[in-house]
């Protein structure tokens, strides 16, 4: 399973359960988010506290996932990014196009 | 290659192009720079050689029909060179609404002229076509005042990533062994 999904508010908190998110990840991650979309969530944080790197094509996925929530007046966040993975983010931007949570409520998977 | 500046280490790691073995290559890789340079200037430089590593291998997942990949690092008294070399299909693109597609060797009167390969609302990727079997890859940002709409943002950062990451990105084809090289150096 790419993704634990728990409500936490008006937030859908979906928590990426790979290291790795690469290559292999990404595709099963994007239909996922677009499932949770289309289930009516409107506020989205993706976690990426457990993940130790983000590749281009996980990224990619993203960004279209992102799209399609937008599409349906929904929006992507991400949060616990990483060193390595902040540095992506900034790179090549993307800290303008989601919003970006250091953190969560500490209870959230209690 | 940089011929004027001497080598001080050099290695090659072979890469069986799959995905369960690139995360721990990369750490081995990463391991070895850490060993042959300062600390400080290992941690000045190991998060831009980790993403350019990341890509480099998962650009080979993706593109290469080869079974191998060596990559050859080499240590100089001020930069990090890493060389993807592999014998699969030689680097190209498709015809785009930005340009006409791109075949590595390409036609001789195309030497000199510079190719958008991706463009969206943050930033643009061109390929500059160093003579028929060399590119070079730059980006180029643009002012993002206000959040970009992200309907018009690109999906493909692979090439975007490494060009941003090294300070140059060369592809070089060598039509003698028939071997494809991408070239990143990233200075230190």
């Amino acid at each position: 399973m790419i993704i634990q999904a728990k409500e936490l508010n008006e937030f859908l908190v979906a928590q990426v359960q790979v290291k790795e998110a690469n290559l292999n990840e990404a595709e099963a991650f994007k239909q996922k988010i677009i499932s949770i979309v289309d289930e009516g969530h409107k506020h989205i944080i993706v976690d990426f506290v457990l993940v130790d790197y983000v590749d281009s094509s996980f990224l990619g996925a993203l960004v279209s996932a992102l799209k399609y929530a937008m599409s349906k007046d929904a929006d992507i966040s991400v949060a616990h990014l990483n060193k390595d993975i902040t540095n992506l983010f900034e790179l090549i931007r993307m800290d303008k196009v989601f919003r970006i949570y250091k953190n969560l409520p500490d209870n959230l998977y209690d | 290659m940089t011929s004027n500046v001497m080598t001080l280490v050099e290695k090659k790691f072979v890469f069986r192009n799959t995905s369960d073995e690139l995360y721990h290559l990369i750490n081995e890789i990463l391991s070895f720079i850490k060993s042959n340079i300062q600390a400080e200037e290992y941690g000045e430089i190991s998060g831009r050689c980790k993403l350019v590593l990341i890509e480099l291998f998962t650009n080979a997942l993706k593109h290469s029909d080869a079974n191998e990949t060596v990559l050859t690092l080499q240590i100089t008294e001020d930069a990090i060179l890493l060389n993807k070399a592999d014998t699969g299909k030689p680097f190209s693109l498709p015809e785009s609404q930005h340009s006409q597609a791109i075949k590595v060797p390409v036609a001789g009167a195309m030497v000199g002229e510079k190719i958008i390969v991706y463009r969206d609302d943050m930033a643009s990727l061109y390929c500059k076509i160093e003579n028929p079997e060399e590119l070079s890859f730059v980006v180029k940002d643009y002012d993002v005042e206000v959040p970009p709409i992200p309907t018009n943002l690109l999906e493909h950062f692979g090439l975007m990533i490494i060009a941003k990451a090294a300070d140059s990105f060369s592809f070089k084809y060598n039509p003698q062994a028939q071997t494809n090289n991408f070239v990143a150096t990233l200075r230190y």
